[in-house]
């Protein structure tokens, strides 16, 4: 099993340092293989908008940097692994600023997907999705937003399943353990 | 009733130039520019990267009775710089001991047809304006955002009559400081053209580009193929 990891959490966000933890010793109990990539501590320019990805080399970003690696990464993938402080019930910056060139592994061509309009898929098949999202304070409202914006992404990726994981702050690291332990084995038994 | 008086426009769109996001904002200004508005623009992709950029952000927010934030919809959410914008003015704002209290609205446009595919980043807004205790007046999403292409909302054929309507009763929600009325969504909640002759265009579109360039047969490359 091979993980790609884009790991937007920087040390001072809740949780941040259990949360890592928790994941590398699970990975590491399964004997997986994981491409980390810590996003604050890469430069990586934030996609221009420009379509260059999908018009001008298709497939590949025109911005030479780390975005190109993860994105390779993502494909040669089982699992996408995403971990992000929870801002405004989203994804933090530093996770969006990957996650915004991913764009470049789907086609511009569209579909028709769930009855909404997608873009056709570039790649014949695409890993699991896990999104882990790390908050101070329990609340609905940033629950909901996360969770629908991993099932939304789900669909843009092509995800086979997507998991959605919260992590409070005073969360018992046991339960924070468990459900990523949870999430993993179900991504694992279905790739 | 209460005027705002002073509305600052956050253009969350990559291009500093024309962009959908651009014109949209653009008519919402010019309607309260008429309502006898002073208006502000600031485009956040430039503002996030300096800290000089950053402090012109804080302080224009803080000075604003009224925030239109106008940004393209990128998977499924805002695009980074615009994030890292409402984290920047988010952190400030709740460090605040008596902060003003800002109206605020939000219109995301995207490439799909469907305005509903907005609706998550709109609610993200939605939480950024609560924990930035700004007053919430609504968001505004905007399907088929190719249509627009940059240009003046008011130029764009066939005429997008409904989201013309749309803007112009957020206009008035501003300069009346109330909630945006159920017809906004209602005017929004279908395609401006149907769903497939929209993808069937855009999708000609993409395919005329890469054939003038040369690259008709690696539309569909698969660089990164394991």
């Amino acid at each position: 099993m091979q993980i790609a990891w884009l790991d937007g959490l920087r040390d001072a966000d809740p949780a941040a340092a259990m949360t890592r933890a928790a994941i590398e010793r699970d990975i590491a109990a399964r004997g997986w293989n994981v491409e980390r990539f810590a996003l604050p501590e890469l430069d990586i320019a934030p996609c221009a908008g420009d379509f260059k990805c999908w018009t001008d080399h298709p497939g590949t970003c025109v911005i030479q940097d780390a975005n190109r690696d993860i994105a390779r990464a993502m494909m040669h993938a089982d699992v996408l692994l995403m971990s992000t402080a929870i801002t405004f019930g989203g994804y933090s910056s530093e996770l969006k600023k990957a996650v915004d060139h991913l764009v470049q592994n789907i086609s511009p061509r569209f579909t028709r997907v769930g009855g909404e309009t997608h873009h056709v898929p570039r790649y014949p098949s695409y890993p699991h999705l896990v999104v882990v999202g790390t908050i101070a304070d329990p609340d609905e409202d940033s629950y909901v937003i996360f969770n629908t914006l991993v099932t939304r992404n789900a669909i843009n990726m092509y995800a086979p399943s997507a998991r959605a994981i919260v992590v409070h702050e005073t969360e018992p690291e046991a339960r924070v353990a468990a459900a990523i332990a949870d999430a993993f084995s179900q991504a694992g038994a279905a790739a | 009733m209460t005027i705002a008086r002073h509305v600052l426009f956050l253009n969350g769109s990559p291009k500093p130039g024309a962009s959908s996001s651009r014109a949209l904002g653009g008519y919402v200004l010019g309607r309260l520019v008429e309502s006898g508005f002073d208006t502000a623009s600031l485009h956040l992709h430039t503002a996030v990267r300096t800290d000089e950029g950053r402090q012109q952000l804080i302080a224009a927010v803080d000075g604003a009775d009224t925030i239109v934030l106008a940004s393209p919809l990128y998977v499924d959410s805002l695009p980074a710089p615009t994030i890292r914008a409402l984290e920047i003015i988010g952190a400030h704002r709740q460090g605040l001991s008596n902060p003003t209290a800002p109206a605020m609205i939000a219109i995301v446009n995207s490439g799909f047809p469907e305005p509903a595919q907005s609706l998550t980043a709109l609610a993200i807004c939605r939480l950024f304006a609560r924990a930035s205790r700004m007053q919430w007046l609504g968001g505004l999403p905007i399907g088929g955002g190719g249509m627009i292409g940059g240009r003046p909302v008011r130029d764009v054929r066939p005429k997008l009559t409904r989201l013309i309507k749309a803007l112009d009763l957020t206009a008035t929600a501003i300069v009346e400081r109330h909630p945006l009325p159920d017809e906004v969504a209602k005017l929004l909640s279908r395609p401006p053209v149907p769903a497939r002759f929209y993808s069937a265009i855009a999708d000609l579109g993409f395919r005329q580009e890469v054939r003038r360039k040369g690259l008709k047969d690696r539309l569909m490359n698969q660089p990164y193929l394991k």
